[in-house]
């Protein structure tokens, strides 16, 4: 009984056979078919997600959508690499493409960005070439992933941890007990950070650290009627916007941070303690609770403008 | 037949098979290249269980007390491939206040729109113990409840986004985008109280932030451009805080004032050749503060009118002269114009310290950066630059803490590396830079008098500054890659007897990247930081500046040190083709010492403090078919923390501040996975 459902099935699949190879039959079936990318046989004829270079998942991708004519194929961005291609077995070992992207790859760091910047220089990537990255070798593949339907440089939730592989200081730092939500994916570094570069300072996503710091916290923008110097000037004159032992990202406590400013007179020298009374002398006053903020709450500004007890110090 | 030509037969009929199966196999192949870059879509539902309440593990995502969570999320996305249209539809968190919302629609490279919703809660780590009357309300009352009550102090943005995007013609592309957060909730507060004893109060936040922008764009090959519009809104419903309840002047207190701003700017980059190219960005912003005053001037203004414009410009060049030697130069300009018309709103008789008049604040910077890089045999490239920041500030006639008007810092920076491409690499780098500036403008009080001139505030002080860092990346084999990195860095302070005169950085970290096998791979990273602070002040200083320099008011040093070590681990595997595993897990120690002296007599040291973090995160995905899977996860959070900050204190109205120092949260989440 058995060998007669063999017999079967194997005339089926010997119909079926037929049928493929009536289509087979056609000129056209006899290409190669693209894969993920238009005019990738030349490459998928040998590499698929089997390979030691899986690419087919760059189908999945904005560069795997094939409708759209801008999108690449690969050689477009591996070169024409007609060594690789039309290398003939037994003649030693085939030649790498082009442009390879890998870690070891001997391709320079300005040909491996030419090859994205060829379509993505605009928009917010104008700056890359002035950028420290760029100039410090880092490519644009040394932080994205293009076969890959998930880029993680792009989810706001692991983004961090691509940017930490090289800033292991600022992964300190975004672990310390006051931080912004990075750790809980809440906030990114590129909420604040361009990485491709950028016409201001600390390849910021606005003109300014207080601009950008602004995005978030515009209720410190003011202008008030009373404003305090250094909240005008830079907000990282105070805070440490990746990460601090101290409450509300502080550079320093209280009354250390105010001190490194603020003359000795009256009770501004007074030592930090862990007695006295909740006064302005020197203890508890200054340095429990919120320090010099205990009675100076408003120290990003106030605008009251009406004084009526020396509460143009920002206590009202 | 016999059993031998039956066997034959067998043979036969199955080469028959398998020869025939390779046609459907095509098919079957077709099926599987079309899977493997289709974009795939998943779902997931739970429930996660939080052991404990808490204020750390669950301070920005909501998990904050003990119970049952459902645990939502969805990644859908659909691209017609005869199209390229473009739908996807992501949520995150969707059970939890952090939850995530974002629909995206439209045909790649011709337009498309999207629309976002997300929370952000965040719930302060303290918990106030209060007599505090109507904490959400702009009338709050001191002791206006008989008995203390447990007050959680929290905030959350609620964001609504939306954008637009287009292609107009040729290379000409176009955006729109809105962005929208109420913020709402309470935060710690307070004020100086009746007797000097501080009260406690909550800032009732409810604000909200409007940004917009509309952007064309051109990008060819030489020439890239953007012009953009900006704008912004600020907007406090609740604009001042008045407190009754006890008898301290100190009311209605002003709250954060509505502000707006508008800037227009273009940016632009060209390469005249394939080694040289030039950018540009040039903006001008106009910020106006018009918000009703909370309460009534004297100078019969009603409003500060107050009005800050920004102009900013940028200009580079990068240049490949010869093949190995890259230039780049790059400047910088921006004037922040406060334009607020300077009133005399105090008016004051008794101060010895201010005009009464406000004080508008501009700041001019110009900063300028040459930097070149020469590439050398073996992989190894040299670069040095230069670079200067100059600022000028103004300031009022009468201050508080002595002034400069311009600071001037010039940064010299040479490093040498190896290629990242090589498989030992790195780099040593070291920077000089000299900050200076004008003469000091001294602290001036109203009778014409100099004031104490004692301290040169940290941003204006005369600064050396020496920074080494040093990298290395070692592939140590096919499976293990190492990660060095060291930094050391120092400060010196100058021209004032007083304020911080020294400041060290230290930085270590190690990182490793393993493949133990095919099937596990693994990280693991350590790192310390140092950092430590000198600063000399004295107590109770004359109002010209003269120490008493005595036992009772002593001139004194302190010498903070905040020194951190982090350690983190994880590894991942697949042991079975339908079972993954991985465990992470983070330990964080940070300690806090404060050495001062001489002391006052009257006062106590600061002791040493220490925060120490751990967690453990295990999880196993098992995938029952193609479509489903099944994946747990535990979680293991280990909060402890002996800061004194507020521990000992005490509010004037009584209220104390819980710091909850020692919080172990376990959670334990089961989601169903549907990926189609």
């Amino acid at each position: 009984m058995t060998r007669y459902a063999l017999l079967f099935l194997a005339l089926v699949a010997l119909g079926a056979s037929a049928q493929e190879k009536k289509a087979a039959a056609q000129p056209a079936a006899e290409q190669p078919a693209d894969k993920a990318l238009n005019g990738d046989a030349k490459c998928t004829r040998c590499h698929d997600e089997n390979d030691d270079y899986p690419v087919l998942a760059i189908g999945k991708t904005r560069h795997g959508t094939r409708a759209d004519a801008r999108t690449p194929s690969c050689t477009s961005c591996h070169g024409a690499s007609e060594g690789h291609l039309n290398h003939k077995s037994g003649s030693g070992a085939r030649p790498k493409p082009d442009v390879t992207f890998s870690k070891t790859s001997t391709v320079s760091m300005e040909t491996r960005s030419g090859v994205c910047l060829t379509c993505h220089q605009g928009g917010k990537r104008i700056h890359w070439q002035m950028s420290m990255h760029s100039s410090r070798d880092v490519s644009c593949s040394s932080c994205h992933v293009v076969h890959a339907q998930e880029d993680r440089v792009r989810v706001k939730t692991e983004q961090a941890d691509v940017c930490f592989a090289c800033h292991t200081e600022l992964r300190m730092a975004v672990n310390r007990q006051s931080h912004h939500p990075v750790r809980e994916g809440k906030v990114a570094c590129s909420d604040c950070h361009n990485a491709h570069g950028a016409a201001g300072e600390k390849s910021l996503v606005k003109d300014s650290i207080n601009e950008t710091c602004y995005s978030c916290h515009m209720e410190k923008r003011g202008p008030f009627v009373r404003t305090h110097q250094p909240v005008q000037e830079n907000c990282v004159l105070c805070h440490n916007p990746h990460g601090s032992n101290n409450d509300n990202l502080l550079q320093a406590r209280s009354p250390f941070l105010c001190q490194q400013c603020h003359e000795p007179t009256s009770h501004r020298g007074g030592t930090a303690g862990m007695t006295g009374t909740g006064g302005t002398s020197p203890g508890i006053g200054i340095t429990l609770a919120r320090g010099c903020l205990n009675c100076h709450t408003n120290i990003h500004g106030t605008n009251n403008p009406k004084d009526i007890s020396n509460e143009r110090t920002f206590r009202r | 037949m016999s059993a031998r030509s039956g066997g034959s037969l067998r043979r036969c009929a199955l080469a028959l098979a398998a020869f025939a199966a390779c046609s459907p196999l095509r098919a079957q192949e077709g099926d599987e290249v079309k899977a493997m870059t289709t974009p795939e879509s998943s779902l997931g539902a739970g429930i996660g269980y939080v052991s404990q309440d808490n204020t750390r593990f669950g301070q920005y995502s909501g998990l904050t007390k003990e119970g049952l969570y459902p645990l939502i999320d969805l990644d859908l996305r659909r691209r017609n491939d005869e199209t390229g249209m473009w739908t996807i539809l992501r949520g995150r968190n969707l059970g939890l206040e952090s939850n995530e919302l974002r629909w995206d629609q439209g045909r790649q490279g011709s337009w498309g729109y999207y629309l976002e919703y997300n929370q952000t809660p965040r719930y302060s780590q303290y918990t106030a113990l209060t007599t505090l009357a109507n904490p959400d309300s702009p009338n709050q009352v001191v002791n206006g409840v008989a008995a203390p009550y447990e007050l959680e102090l929290k905030t959350l943005r609620k964001n609504f986004n939306g954008g637009y995007e287009g292609r107009l013609s040729g290379n000409w592309t176009y955006a729109l985008s809105f962005k929208n957060e109420d913020k709402d909730g309470r935060r710690l507060f307070g004020r100086s109280g009746a007797t000097s004893f501080q009260e406690f109060l909550v800032d009732p936040v409810d604000y909200n932030t409007r940004q917009w922008e509309a952007n064309a764009s051109y990008t060819d090959q030489k020439w890239q451009m953007v012009v953009a519009y900006n704008g912004t809104s600020f907007s406090n419903y609740k604009t001042n805080l008045s407190v009754t309840g006890s008898t301290s002047v100190y009311t209605p207190i002003a709250l954060p004032p509505d502000n707006a701003s508008n800037q227009a700017s273009v940016t632009g980059g060209y390469n005249f050749s394939d080694t040289t190219r030039a950018t540009f960005k040039a903006s001008y912003m106009n910020q106006t503060q018009t918000a009703s005053f909370i309460d009534i001037s004297s100078t019969g203004r009603t409003d500060l009118g107050g009005q800050v414009t920004t102009t900013f410009l940028q200009a580079g060049l990068q240049s490949r002269p010869v093949k190995d030697l890259t230039l780049i130069a790059n400047v910088r300009y921006e004037n922040r114009e406060d334009k607020t018309p300077v009133v005399d709103y105090f008016n004051f008789t008794t101060t010895s310290t201010a005009t009464g008049e406000n004080e508008p604040r501009s700041i001019k910077t110009l900063n300028g950066k040459l930097e070149a890089l020469y590439r050398m045999a073996m992989g190894w490239t040299a670069v040095g630059g230069i670079e200067f920041d100059d600022k000028k500030r103004n300031t009022s006639s009468v201050r508080v803490v002595s002034f400069r008007d311009t600071t001037d810092e010039t940064t010299l920076r040479a490093e040498l590396r190896r290629s990242m491409s090589q498989a030992v690499n790195g780099s040593i780098a070291y920077i000089y830079s000299n900050r200076g500036g004008s003469d000091w403008q001294q602290t001036v009080i109203t009778n014409g008098t100099t004031g104490s001139n004692l301290v040169a505030p940290i941003h204006l002080a005369d600064r050396e500054r020496n920074m080494l860092r040093g990298k290395l990346g070692w592939a140590a084999s096919e499976k293990l890659d190492l990660n060095f990195v060291a930094d050391y860095a120092k400060d010196e302070y100058g021209g004032r007897p007083l304020g911080v005169s020294e400041g060290t950085a230290t930085h270590f970290a190690v990182d490793a990247g393993l493949r133990v096998s095919d099937i596990w791979t693994g990280t693991a990273w350590l790192s310390t930081d140092d950092s430590r602070t000198t600063l000399n002040s004295c107590e109770n200083a004359s109002s010209v500046g003269v120490c008493p320099g005595s036992a009772a008011d002593p001139m004194w040093t302190a010498k903070w040190r905040t020194s951190s070590f982090a350690m983190g681990a994880g590894l991942r595997g697949k042991p079975r083709s339908a079972l993954e595993i991985g465990i992470d897990m983070q330990y964080v120690e940070d300690a806090g010492k404060f050495e001062q002296g001489p002391l006052d007599p009257s006062t106590t040291p600061l002791p040493d403090t220490k925060t120490k973090r751990g967690t453990i995160k295990l999880y196993a995905k098992q995938t029952v078919d193609k479509k489903f899977s099944y994946r747990a996860q535990y979680t293991y959070d280990h909060f402890f923390s002996n800061d004194w900050q507020w521990t000992t204190w005490r509010y004037g109205d009584g209220t104390t501040i819980l710091t909850n120092p020692d919080q172990k949260v376990h959670f334990i989440a089961v989601q169903l996975q549907y990926g189609f």
